[in-house]
């Protein structure tokens, strides 16, 4: 816009330009334009009628101050030469058409005028609303879908859990005596050494002084681990004094229901209890029996050692995978009191006791084969779902908010925060967009699970890195796919350890059978066999594996005494020596099971040396 | 006769820019001649006129200027641009085409259909 005197031809400056905009209005020192224009149409002296329409026409446009004084002065300047022209007021209110219609036109064709700045911070602008608009219509979607649907409990999964033991007559039950023998233990079994088993150490009065305070437990101990069935159940209440006698703290426990009818999650009453007693029993079991092979008690020994085969098979009755791991635990400490009694004692126990021992020995866990049993993994992540997930009916659902209020408490990496705080409800719907549905969930987590199920049967020679492990690791490295599998997250641990312990426990039970072998052998002949295939039939139905290999278990007669023993990590047979120390004054019990923990092979700095599995590496 | 408001958006503009090609115009006087020259038919009011003024300004087609009237009153002039001019041929060659198709149907009298010219 630019001013010229009649008949020169103006041109329009970008200064003039400017002054059309919001930044003209200031320079001009205007901060609304309202005054100026009424101002132009006063001084115009138009008739009210059409001063009236201008001021209205331009007020309705809602431009600039600028632009409005201009279509003002334009609108002022048209009716002054209708007027002039001879035309009336009224002809010119009629010739003008609709006010709102020209406003909005008048504005529309404005806007396209203006500068290519305004432009586009004008469509940035229309199009984060409209973003944001769409982004809160999509909140509000995901708001109902969340808060809308509920899960449906359908499934007691501990009642079903508890049913075969509850079928149990409860006279026949071991649990109940179990939980009496520990309710009466004078503390829990002391830490001792196998130097401490000595009558001549400063420990041993002690120790015998503590088993003869417990001789009416162990006496229970025996009773209960006789018992075919353990009969325990998982139970919601709260049993505070086996709590107390076990050192446990109540805290924690108060939020589940108090009764097993009330659906109680399976997650949350897989209480640890029984494990920690039948642990606890076992223990003191295998310090009796040590004790007892010093003082040459031969039949409380083979009572003892029977009594703790006893409570390997209970502790796989619970029918959880932590039962079973503590199984292997006690079958583990069985089987170290065996070889250690027949390595010390040779002569304590006859072959009449010998015998039948061996046989329990190759049945140990329930059967020839151990076998980790996942299906409390499954019952407790099952449950999870139901509680956490809505039900469509055909195996699908959406997460629920209370999903993302959940945590787990526990030490170190076992606790886990919940996605998002209790209070920030209002966070729920947008993390719950990123949160996988149940089916999806449900596949992820089965599909693991089948693998860690077979990778569990793979025997330690033919394993390699897990790829359970390292897809767990993946997921908890990305806090995306850790939000979006929360559950696996939540409730998937690390099995790779099960599986180890689970190798580990067979070599020890294979070794004490071939150590038992063994010593009937010298018994007969006089002196020990040239090798382990001496020992079959008659004494041992085939040399089993070596775990590291799959080859015949290791044999050597060094120095007149027998060596039995597995390559070890290193899969190299080292001569049945032990890995040299790495630190002065190494233990041999650490050389030891450096050589036994499994690495894949190729791992740098594999210890050297084997593990030795008989006699008992002891300090 | 008033023409319908679709086929005025047609016409409107390239009559304010016929209009414009002879010489600058301020909005009262194009008012004026366009209904004065098309007989009434392209007669529009006020609130037609002046935003078309401000999207044909808005395409540069057009651009305005004040200036001082004789009377002392700053007016808003008009004027057409070089694209408005070339716009102008290029929407003159459609409606020439539009009318001789018409007057080849028979809407439109004084015609002849390309086929009976041909012939």
């Amino acid at each position: 816009m630019s001013t010229a005197p009649h008949g020169e031809e103006p041109t329009l400056s970008h200064f003039h330009r400017v002054l059309c905009t919001p930044v003209g209005d200031l320079l001009h020192g205007r901060i609304g334009p309202r005054a100026t224009i009424r101002q132009v149409v006063n001084e115009a002296a138009l008739p009210a009628a059409l001063a009236e329409l201008v001021l209205r026409v331009v007020g309705k446009t809602r431009l600039w101050a600028g632009e409005k004084l201009a279509v003002a002065q334009e609108l002022v300047a048209h009716f002054q030469d209708g007027l002039e022209a001879g035309a009336s007021e009224n002809d010119l209110l009629v010739s003008f058409g609709n006010a709102k219609q020209a406003a909005r036109l008048i504005r529309r064709a404005k806007l396209r005028g203006r500068p290519l700045a305004w432009k586009f911070v004008h469509l940035t602008k229309r199009t984060v609303q409209v973003i944001f608009a769409l982004l809160l219509v999509a909140y509000g979607v995901q708001a109902v879908r969340l808060y809308r649907h509920s899960p449906k409990v359908t499934r007691n999964y501990v009642a079903e859990w508890n049913a075969p033991s509850l079928a149990v007559p409860e006279a026949e039950r071991a649990w109940p005596i179990y939980r009496t023998a520990v309710l009466g233990q004078h503390g829990d079994v002391p830490a001792y050494e196998m130097a401490d088993l000595d009558p001549a150490s400063p420990n041993w009065a002690a120790l015998n002084t503590y088993i003869a305070d417990n001789d009416s437990t162990l006496e229970l101990c025996r009773r209960a681990a006789a018992m075919p069935q353990l009969g325990a159940v998982l139970d919601a209440k709260v049993d505070s004094d086996l709590l107390q006698a076990l050192g446990f703290a109540e805290a924690g426990r108060s939020s589940v229901p108090a009764s097993v009818s009330d659906n109680p999650d399976f997650g949350a009453v897989q209480s640890p209890l029984q494990c920690t007693a039948l642990r606890r029993v076992g223990r003191l079991l295998a310090l009796d029996a040590r004790i007892a092979a010093v003082g040459g008690d031969a039949q409380r020994t083979a009572a003892d050692i029977d009594a703790l085969h006893g409570v390997v098979d209970h502790a796989f009755q619970l029918r959880l995978l932590i039962g079973d791991l503590v199984g292997l635990a006690i079958g583990n400490l069985t089987c170290d009191a065996v070889r250690s009694i027949l390595y010390s004692y040779p002569s304590l126990l006859s072959d009449a006791a010998l015998k039948p021992l061996a046989h329990r020995l190759a049945v140990l866990g329930g059967g020839p084969e151990l076998r980790l049993n996942f299906a409390s993994e499954y019952a407790a992540f099952d449950d999870t779902l139901q509680r956490y997930y809505t039900d469509d009916g055909r195996g699908d659902g959406l997460p629920t908010a209370e999903l993302m209020w959940k945590g787990r408490d526990g030490p170190g990496d076992f606790a886990v925060r919940p996605p998002i705080g209790s209070q920030t409800k209002a966070g729920a719907p947008v993390m719950s967009i990123l949160l996988a549905s149940r089916q999806e969930v449900n596949a992820q987590f089965r599909d693991w699970m089948a693998r860690v199920e077979s990778e569990a049967q793979v025997p330690l020679w033919e394993r390699g890195p897990s790829e359970v492990e390292h897809a767990l690791e993946q997921l908890h490295s990305s806090p995306l796919q850790k939000l979006r599998y929360y559950p696996i997250s939540l409730l998937f641990p690390s099995y790779a350890r099960c599986a180890e312990l689970f190798e580990r426990t067979r070599q020890a039970r294979d070794a004490t059978l071939v150590a038992t072998a063994l010593e009937l052998y010298r018994r007969q002949a006089g002196a020990w066999p040239e090798s382990l295939n001496d020992l079959t039939p008659q004494f041992l139905p085939q040399v089993p594996p070596d775990r590291y290999d799959g080859k015949p278990l290791k044999y050597r007669v060094i120095d007149g005494q027998p060596v039995l023993y597995s390559i070890g990590v290193n899969r190299i047979d080292d001569g049945g020596r032990l890995p040299e120390p790495r630190k002065p004054n190494e233990k041999s019990v650490e050389r030891n099971q450096r050589a036994r923990e499994w690495l894949p092979v190729g791992t740098p700095g594999l210890p050297d040396g084997d593990w030795i599995l008989w006699p008992p590496v002891e300090e | 006769m008033r023409i319908e408001r679709e086929l005025m958006r047609g016409a409107g503009p390239v009559a304010v820019l016929k209009l414009l090609e002879r010489r600058e115009m301020y909005g009262y006087e194009l008012v004026e001649a366009l209904a004065r020259r098309s007989d009434g038919v392209l007669a529009m009011g006020q609130s037609t006129l002046y935003p078309m003024l401000y999207n044909l300004e808005a395409k540069g087609l057009i651009e305005s200027f004040e200036r001082t009237a004789p009377s002392g009153r700053d007016r808003r002039y008009y004027r057409i641009t070089k694209r408005g001019r070339t716009q102008l041929a290029h929407t003159a060659a459609h409606w020439q085409a539009v009318v001789q198709a018409m007057q080849a149907l028979g809407i439109v009298p004084g015609g002849v259909s390309p086929r009976e010219a041909g012939a």
